[in-house]
């Protein structure tokens, strides 16, 4: 029997306008990835991965089409019933940390739950100690690895326990050995139920997925599952490996 | 499965300190690390807006002490009363610019201090959005820090003024020269309408640059990221 698919995109069209040019962001892109995937965006730059990602997140609204994650039409959620969405099942991990320069490390990831009354500070310590932060965690971005930056973007980004996780180049600036790490932390993420979804020109980082979207000129030009077990369906025609045991 | 020995990313090690002195991080901690980061910068607005209105504070003073004077007076022309009458007329004639004088300076030091303050920290108030704060929140954190440095100046020259006269005693002056003393009078009206109008002025001050990082959805800026 078909599963209710956990992201769907139908008909998803995003124009910007960028020096008084038009821009096709995504074009008239359908898709839908299963819960419990990890799937990797591969293109080249202003091929819409990144816009992607924001639909997805419910951070940007199409122009036409639909955009449903978990069964919840993100099109016609007003800006704050997004933010709720984003707060309760979105983890964001981008390129550039977007930490807080001013706040420590555990400061930093108790920001999604700073409004909060029980802000399970414990929770924090224990993503800190899970991402080997345990000894840096009053510490400044500023006085923190590019990898330790991200790791604390990690530990922010699992703050809530989403269910979804998007990363943004999530490698982009780290080095290859930490960037290894990162994805073996990934996978884990992956193995304990997390569905994620990456922009990555990382090769290495891609070929970790379960499967592997190729974006040019905001459409899917291509798409590859690895040898783990994944459902990715784009357009009418479905994609699916079984795990290699 | 663990993970890489290197560096300990994964199940985690639990290292003795983990579980033992982390305090609660909320709103006031995160507003005051705003404010305490950029201490230099809202310290001189601080003053800034301290010094104008401890001016037009003083103006207002003077002008209700010099109303009060001659509405008292028993009408026994004196050198002195035709000095204050002097300086009277000259204030009237002054009134409405130095008013305006001091909520143009009011509206100059909130914009410049408001404007580096917001566009410095587009990138971290998107950030927030995207994490899901909401936007009524991001205005909290946002405002808030400003707000705190604007009133605090705001506050600070009328009470300085409020301050000064009362330990002048029953007759409070402001020394114009040698043998001429102005006369001061203040009272809560004075107070409210300096705070009023620094209040508009802020308000002012602050709206372009609020209005220029809201206006965008977090995402768009985002995209701007270096």
């Amino acid at each position: 029997m078909p599963r209710e698919p956990f992201i769907l995109l139908e008909d998803v069209s995003k124009g910007y306008s960028v020096g008084g040019q038009p821009v096709h962001a995504l074009d008239h892109l359908t898709l839908s990835i299963d819960k419990g995937d990890m799937c990797a965006l591969m293109g080249p730059s202003g091929a819409g991965k990144t816009t992607l990602l924001n639909m997805i997140g419910g951070l940007d609204v199409p122009d036409s089409g639909k955009v449903m994650v978990g069964g919840l039409d993100l099109s016609r959620l007003n800006e704050m019933q997004r933010a709720s969405f984003r707060k309760r099942n979105v983890g964001f991990i981008f390129q550039f940390y977007n930490l807080i320069p001013s706040l420590t490390a555990y400061e930093n990831v108790l920001v999604p739950v700073m409004f909060e009354r029980d802000q399970r500070r414990s929770r924090a310590e224990e993503l800190l100690d899970r991402m080997g932060l345990s000894r840096r965690m009053d510490h400044r971005p500023s006085e923190l690895s590019g990898g330790e930056r991200q790791r604390v973007a990690i530990a922010r980004a699992l703050m809530n326990d989403p269910p979804l996780i998007l990363a943004d180049e999530p490698t982009g600036n780290i080095d290859s050995e930490t960037a290894r790490e990162i994805v073996s932390l990934f996978r884990q993420l992956n193995d304990e139920g997390k569905t994620l979804i990456m922009a990555t020109h990382d090769r290495m980082m891609a070929g970790k997925a379960r499967s592997m979207l190729r974006m040019r000129d905001g459409r899917i030009s291509g798409i590859k599952a690895s040898p783990r077990s994944s459902t990715v369906h784009l357009g009418s025609a479905q994609y699916q490996t079984q795990a290699r045991e | 499965m663990t993970g890489p020995a290197r560096t300990g990313i994964g199940r985690g090690g639990t290292h003795p300190k983990v579980r033992a002195h982390h305090h609660r991080f909320g709103p006031i901690g995160y507003i005051w690390r705003q404010v305490w980061g950029e201490r230099g910068r809202n310290l001189l607005t601080l003053m800034s807006l301290a010094i104008v209105s401890t001016v037009l504070t003083l103006f207002l003073a003077v002008d209700a002490g010099l109303d009060d004077h001659f509405r008292n007076d028993v009408g026994i022309p004196s050198d002195e009363n035709k000095e204050l009458f002097e300086v009277k007329e000259v204030m009237g004639s002054w009134s409405s610019f130095m008013l305006f004088l001091c909520a143009s300076l009011m509206v100059l030091s909130t914009a410049n201090t408001s404007s580096m303050d917001i566009l410095e920290r587009r990138f971290e108030l998107s950030t927030l959005r995207a994490l899901g704060t909401r936007l009524p929140q991001v205005l909290v954190l946002l405002l808030s820090p400003l707000m705190l440095v604007f009133i605090s100046g705001l506050v600070l020259g009328p009470v300085l003024v409020f301050a000064s006269v009362s330990l002048m005693g029953n007759d409070p002056r402001l020394p114009l020269g040698p043998d001429l003393g102005v006369p001061l009078s203040l009272d809560i009206g004075t107070f409210v309408f300096v705070m009023a109008v620094g209040t508009l002025a802020a308000a002012l001050g602050t709206a372009p640059s609020l209005l220029s990082v809201l206006g965008r959805s977090p995402m768009e800026v985002l995209r701007d990221a270096p």
